[in-house]
């Protein structure tokens, strides 16, 4: 590989560590809907598991729309971000602690993370963002007692 | 050019370091994979655990990791707030890590909370550990908190 690829590599990682840092910022706002789902390709894909599929970014914003009523207040803290990047495609895995007021309980959220990214116009755009929920538990209770509260509720 | 080329090597190693880290972190979240984890070190590696003991080389190593699963039966290995140091000739390097890990131990839900001083070494085109020394500043219950217990027994 060039000096040149080589530099372009790491700097694309760090513009994709950006973007994937954005994410968790606008859940942050809490849930800046359309901040979020400005951050999908246009036929970008949601997937939430037992909270549901959702593709393009109407559906994206609505769902996190939705999310407002339930959340009123978190802090999303990501790191571990272990991310690949060839050409103008890219993959990603990440760490997320949450720390929600979930209808009016606090939590603790412990999760994993997933997205493709593709780079279109200059920018990188999330293609498919995915998680991996081990546990979203009251406070006074943890993940042993009570693994996962339903967010849906 | 010589400069460039040494500064992007930097940057390079560090990102390579990085990715040894979180993989560490994702083999230890997938029930403690003694061999997966055992590949990531030298030969001649440390992993120094203060109370959870010293081991050293692969044998030692693997054992632990094998015996660890059994009392830690759910972990999240939350790897933040690093530094990484690396110099030419890019063989070896440092490095200091927080770790912040919601676990299950012996059924219990705990807060574990410990820094890592690491020593890495390029082997061939790869970074492995050399050494591994976890400093805990808190492992306690989830019912207690670090100021009412801040290290459990585990026996």
């Amino acid at each position: 590989m060039s000096l040149e690829d080589r530099v372009r590599t790491l700097e694309e990682t760090e513009a994709v560590r950006r973007v994937l840092a954005a994410v968790g910022a606008t859940c942050d706002a809490p849930y800046d809907a359309a901040a979020f789902a400005a951050l999908f390709a246009e036929d970008g894909v949601m997937d939430l598991m037992e909270m549901g599929v959702y593709t393009g970014r109407a559906a994206i914003q609505e769902f996190i729309e939705g999310m407002r009523t339930k959340v009123s207040f978190t802090m999303h803290y990501w790191d571990g971000y272990a991310i690949d990047v060839n050409g103008g495609d890219a993959t990603a895995t990440w760490y997320g602690f949450e720390t929600p007021n979930l209808n009016g309980t606090a939590h603790f959220g412990g999760l994993t993370h997933d997205a493709t990214l593709k780079k279109v116009d200059d920018r990188w755009w999330i293609t498919s963002l995915g998680q991996n929920l081990h546990f979203m538990s009251p406070y006074d209770k943890g993940w042993v007692k009570q693994r996962v509260t339903d967010q849906t509720a | 050019m010589a400069e460039l080329e040494e500064r992007v090597q930097r940057l390079e190693a560090i990102e390579a370091i990085r990715r040894l880290k979180i993989k560490y972190a994702q083999l230890c979240d997938n029930n403690y994979d003694p061999l997966g984890l055992t590949a990531l070190f030298t030969k001649d590696a440390v992993w120094d655990g203060g109370g959870l003991g010293r081991y050293e080389g692969h044998d030692e190593i693997r054992g632990f990791w094998e015996v660890a699963s059994k009392s830690f039966t759910f972990a999240l290995h939350y790897m933040i707030g690093h530094t990484i140091d690396v110099d030419p000739p890019f063989t070896v390097a440092l490095g200091h890590w927080y770790i912040w890990e919601p676990a299950t131990v012996n059924g219990r839900a705990v807060f574990l909370a410990a820094t890592y001083n690491d020593m890495y070494e390029k082997v061939g085109d790869d970074w492995f550990f050399k050494q591994v020394k976890a400093n805990l500043n808190f492992f306690t219950p989830y019912e207690d908190g670090w100021v009412k217990t801040p290290v459990m027994k585990t026996a």
